[in-house]
């Protein structure tokens, strides 16, 4: 079974798991009712590692239906897509699924959390919906990719898998004072209904 | 409410300073001073003077007059012995004579005379103690605005509606808790803003940081601010705000006149007592003189009244004689009378609060209308507003004034610099403002400037005899007013990386070595042994005799793809890289222009237009960099990815590493079929991996890559299958030395920023035949021509295995250096790697190496210590 | 040092974020003469004023690319790929 970076976590912070696409991921952290509370009130964060990620060095974007492109530079695009994609996405270019902790951030105050970590603007106007970008977060290079998730808004961030444990845990420290909290699976699909 | 200090409980009101509880608890002695340990008291009232320094929770230098009262504050005097109200040290001011300006320089002219008193002068003279171990934390953020504004009072109100009145994103700065500025004590200067507030306070597009101080304004309109307690856990949060334009509107602060006595206890400028009264409904003292002119003095002379303190009538600055009384004030001597008070109010000089503006480049030019010097010559993303401008203010006395040296007419309350002191330092020939700043640290000290530096002008220009704006000003240089290292420090987040094994290695008790960011088993304990040399001592017999197991996850993985990728790899590497055949591996080393080592690994060939690279670990990022900026601007198809973080990969190792990998892959990995440096694309335990048969420890072995996510499936699948052959997992320390046998060397270990591949033994990896590569002009004369040293092989005589950096001797004189050393337990004696004359790289040549102090003989060996022939590693 | 670097993909980020890669100069042919590699080994204009340099955006988008900064306000003018300029001499 393939495991998150931060398996060793969720299993600590007594997660439930569930299966999805050969992979383990946390289903639950006890209730999901109450995580999906506190990322709509404040911010929650869930490790979505195991979402397909597949690099791509092209003169023009990849055509892929099942996935969503985003532009990391000149000629330089990143395919995010559903963990079963994985093996049809990575027909486009390297695929860098292993290689990236996923984490998606969201809720009201998660702009706030990456303040703290971070200082490239965040704001609607700089970066609306559907945008990438990359920065350093807690000194650790990372893609932040907006996608919001019904009116919350939400960041995918993807940093190098082995600095996953260290990402996690500043995140979840700066954002205490904002309610954050670690979400699993089931919660971060009700904040989609 | 309720705080302590010094131990005793103190009750503040709701809007209380800490400053303000002391006070109206009676409290009237807030520090000592830094060198006479005269007593002072409130002076500035506004953050701005050293007076109320005080030690609050732990940290020293607070300045208690801006700080907020809260619950359960634990606040300590500084600097006082053995308290604020009798200390012993105030008998210095008797030996004033023996301490004249520049005493430092005159007395400890000999280094032994300074080293002895040192101890108890940095006691006597210091600024509170710093914390061990400080409680709370500090954080940073980061924010961005269109427009900056700093001041919160009715200019700065003005201009963030307008701003954001033009549709601009405006954060708002202020460092008191209310918005407002001078108009909340200063009541009868004009009407409180409360419209303009409520406009900015409701405004979408304006922000308000009350309560936070701006520091500093750097490269780049970025503005340093500190928020103090922005939550329950933080201390203090320092924000990064970067704004395309900034307006400064921090208006005017006060600065003292100069006369006898000016720093007794119960001397305050007007607009502490103004903030006493008005914002915290506290009479100054019973009785007060003023000194002051005009319709300010009036103002001030109008609010102590209808506070209930009795007033003499004002009293004009030059008309003022001297100030009167042991520890605190009792009396103000002007135009020959005697003027009983408890306290003297001091109009004093209004002075544009403009450092940020300076330290944006603008100018201050003196303006005697006004009284002050007034900035110009603005950079365009800055602009100014309000009081800060000079506008509206008048000269509160004239400037230069007369000034008649005393030794206790203090221009600087911070170092107790006096107008006698300062006189003197002219005397001596410092007459150049900022050879008189740096000889009486006048302006130097906590207050940065605030209360001297206008004084101090005044004096320079006055003796000189030359203007004020010939005297000019010091430099304004942030931090003003001073921030804690704890908020310019942050948050500890030092980030550390794990490879995808990291908690296998843990559970099978791993030592760790920090190697950068990366933690790596340094060896293993064992239910036998946790010590050291035992532990790695069987590890490595493990490897030499049966199988052993070492995470390499570490190790820079990049692939290369495109059609021109082989291109680019012969142009960076110093082999060539086009011709190598699929299903090959090659060793691979990197030199700059100098031809200079600076990186090697290997590059794998797994399709025609794929490669696979790894590079040492520290280097990675250097490498990824190095080809992208030779890519750069070629227009040539090549894909580099940084694939490190995605692989688990292991190196298994040993005379039955074959054995246990057979038991897990349908592989021919016999000697033929899987040859030394070739590389396949199987699976292993059902995991898809690459695997590559090298070996840097100098054993049958494979390097095998698998996703990161499959790493532990695959250790515990290969721990499993090894078991039969008693295979062990193996540690940094256990691999060194094993490579250490094999004299393989480790680029920037054994290597240094000097070293051509020919001195460090490559020679074979430079293919000065190909038309061009990194290094090649600086490679194309032959590997055999005269060089400085040679890296070679030292056998230790005795048991002491030297330190790694010991030097190498010849006839008594340092000739060279070990870069690696360790014992040998197939030599049976210390070996080491050496840098060595070329003279001595001689098979069997004798130096001597220094061990703690010893010289001790090695013979030079140029062949590998263990299996110089290979046979082993290509079995 | 705070100042802004407009990187072309990335738009204007702290200088933190970047590598400095050095004076932009031209490699030597293989063949040039010893003079020549000299010359680009070891001297640099060091200019106090506008120069092109080469930098890297480590932080953000990992391209590298040049700048027109003046070393003494370190005010960048502007920030430009390669390719879209002259293109860089041919590997």
């Amino acid at each position: 079974m393939r495991q998150s970076a931060l398996h060793r976590w969720h299993v600590a912070a007594q997660a439930q798991f569930l299966e999805a696409a050969g992979w383990q991921v946390p289903a639950h952290y006890g209730d999901p009712e109450p995580e999906a509370a506190a990322a709509r009130a404040g911010a929650g964060l869930a490790d979505l590692s195991n979402l397909a990620k597949v690099d791509v060095c092209a003169t023009a974007p990849p055509a892929a239906a099942s996935a969503t492109c985003w532009v990391l530079g000149h000629r330089h695009y990143l395919l995010t897509g559903p963990p079963e994609e994985r093996a049809a996405l990575a027909e486009h270019g390297i695929d860098v699924t292993s290689v990236f902790a996923a984490f998606l951030l969201i809720g009201p105050r998660s702009r706030d959390v990456l303040g703290k970590l971070s200082s490239v603007p965040l704001a609607d106007r700089s970066f609306p919906n559907g945008a990438a970008t990359q920065t350093s977060v807690a000194h650790v290079h990372t893609t932040i990719l907006r996608q919001d998730r019904r009116t919350l808004p939400a960041f995918l961030l993807l940093a190098a898998r082995d600095y996953a444990g260290h990402l996690w845990e500043a995140i979840l420290h700066a954002g205490q004072e904002y309610g954050l909290a670690p979400i699993g699976g089931e919660a971060a699909a009700r904040l989609e209904e | 409410m309720r705080f302590e200090f010094n131990g005793t409980p103190v009750e503040a009101r709701p809007g209380d300073t800490v400053a303000s509880a002391l006070y109206r608890a009676g409290q009237r002695v807030f520090s000592r001073s830094f060198k006479y340990h005269r007593p002072r008291g409130l002076l500035c009232g506004a953050g701005k003077c050293p007076n109320c320094l005080m030690q609050v929770d732990g940290v020293p230098n607070v300045r208690v007059c801006v700080t907020p009262a809260r619950d359960g504050l634990v606040v300590r005097h500084q600097h006082a012995y053995p308290s604020l109200d009798f200390d012993w040290l105030s008998l210095a001011q008797r030996f004033d004579a023996f301490l004249p300006v520049g005493w430092y320089y005159k007395t400890f002219r000999s280094h032994a005379l300074w080293r002895a008193a040192e101890p108890f002068i940095r006691r006597a003279a210091g600024l509170g103690v710093v914390p061990a171990d400080p409680a709370g934390e500090y954080e940073h953020a980061f924010r961005q605005a269109d427009v900056a504004v700093i001041g919160g009072g009715p200019s700065g109100l003005e201009a963030a509606l307008a701003h954001a009145g033009a549709g601009s994103e405006v954060v708002l700065v202020d460092d008191q808790p209310e918005l407002g500025g001078h108009r909340r004590y200063r009541k009868r200067a004009g009407p409180e803003p409360t419209d303009l507030i409520a406009r900015v306070r409701s405004h979408p597009a304006i922000s308000v940081l009350a309560g936070a101080y701006c520091f500093g304004l750097y490269e780049g309109n970025l503005l340093g601010v500190v928020q103090p307690a922005p939550h329950a856990r933080c201390r203090e949060r320092l924000l990064h705000l970067r704004a395309a334009h900034v307006v400064v509107a921090t208006g005017v602060y006060e600065a003292p006149l100069l006369f006898p006595n000016n720093d007794l206890v119960g001397v305050m400028l007007s607009t502490a007592a103004q903030r006493l009264i008005h914002l915290h409904g506290l009479p100054p003292g019973k009785r007060a003189a003023v000194i002051g002119r005009g319709v300010r003095a009036e103002e001030v002379l109008a609010d102590l009244r209808s506070a209930g303190v009795e007033t003499h009538l004002l009293i004009a600055p030059e008309e003022v004689e001297r100030a009167e009384g042991a520890a605190s004030v009792s009396a103000l001597r002007a135009r020959g009378e005697r003027f009983p008070c408890d306290v003297v109010v001091v109009c004093g000089h209004l002075v544009p609060d403009a450092g940020l503006l300076s330290q944006a480049g603008a100018r201050l030019d003196w303006n005697a209308q006004v009284g002050a010097f007034c900035p110009a010559g603005l950079p365009p993303t800055m602009s100014a507003a309000g009081e800060v401008t000079g506008a509206g203010l008048s000269a509160a006395a004239p400037l230069p004034a007369p000034v008649a040296p005393h030794k206790r007419a203090f221009v600087c309350v911070c170092t107790d610099a006096t107008t006698q002191d300062l006189c003197d330092a002219l005397g001596e020939g410092f007459d150049h403002m900022e050879t008189l700043k740096r000889y009486t640290t006048t302006t130097m000290g906590p207050c940065q400037g605030r209360m001297c530096q206008l004084n101090a002008i005044a004096v320079c220009a006055r003796q000189t005899g030359r203007g004020m704006q010939e005297t000019g000003v010091t430099t304004s240089r942030p931090p003003n007013p001073g921030v804690t290292l704890g908020a310019l420090a942050g948050p500890r987040h030092h980030p550390i990386r794990r490879t995808p094994l990291h908690h296998q290695h843990a559970d099978r008790g791993a030592v760790w070595l920090d190697m950068g960011e990366w933690k790596r088993p340094r060896y293993y304990r064992t239910a036998a042994s946790s010590d050291e040399t035992t532990c790695v001592r069987a590890e490595y017999a493990a490897v030499r005799q049966r199988v052993g197991l070492i995470d390499v996850s570490t190790l820079g993985k990049l692939e290369v793809r495109g059609r021109d990728a082989g291109r680019l790899l012969d142009k960076v590497y110093t082999h060539r890289f086009s011709d190598l055949a699929v299903g090959r591996a090659r060793y691979a080393t990197l030199c700059d222009d100098h031809g200079i080592l600076l990186d090697d690994g290997t590059i794998s060939r797994l399709a025609e237009d794929r490669y696979f690279l790894t590079t040492t670990t520290g280097n990675l990022d250097f490498v990824e960099q190095w080809l992208l900026w030779w890519l750069a601007g070629t227009g040539q198809h090549v894909h580099i990815a940084n694939v490190t973080g995605g692989l688990a990969a292991v190196n298994l190792a040993g005379p039955l590493a074959r054995d246990t990998l057979r038991k897990l892959t349908a592989l021919d990995l016999g000697s033929q079929a899987f040859s030394y440096m070739a590389c396949r694309q199987a699976e292993v335990a059902g995991i898809p991996a690459i695997l590559l048969r090298i070996g840097f420890v100098g054993e049958t072995g494979w390097e095998i890559h698998v996703p990161a996510e499959c790493g532990p499936d695959l250790w515990d699948a290969l721990l499993d299958a090894g078991r039969e052959f008693g295979i062990r997992p193996f540690g940094v320390e256990a691999q060194r030395l094993l490579r250490l046998e094999k004299k393989h060397v480790i680029i920037g270990v054994d290597t240094d920023a000097l070293t051509t591949p020919y001195e460090a033994g490559l020679n074979w990896v430079v293919r000065r035949e190909k038309e061009d590569f990194i290094g090649r002009h600086a490679l194309s004369g032959s590997p055999r021509s005269p060089r400085r040293e040679s890296l070679v092989g030292l056998v230790v005589e005795g048991e002491q295995t030297p330190e790694d950096g010991s030097a190498v001797m010849i006839n008594g004189r340092p000739a060279g250096r070990v870069t690696s050393a360790r014992f040998s337990p197939h030599v049976g004696a210390p070996i080491a790697l050496a840098w060595a004359p070329e003279a001595k790289a001689v098979e069997g040549a004798r130096v001597e190496v220094r061990i703690r102090g010893r010289a001790v003989t090695a013979r030079v060996t140029l062949e590998a210590f263990y299996d110089p022939e290979g046979a082993r590693l290509r079995a | 040092m705070s100042f802004l670097i407009p990187c072309p993909h990335c738009g204007p980020r702290s200088v933190y974020e970047f590598r400095f890669g050095g004076e932009a100069r031209k490699r030597p042919a293989p063949e040039a003469d010893a003079a020549a590699w000299a010359e680009y080994l070891h001297v640099r204009r060091n200019a106090a004023g506008v120069q092109t340099e080469w930098w890297f955006h480590r932080a953000g988008c990992r391209q590298w690319f040049q700048a027109e900064r003046h070393t003494v306000t370190n005010h960048v003018r502007r920030a430009f790929r390669v390719e879209e300029e002259t293109g860089r001499d041919a590997l």
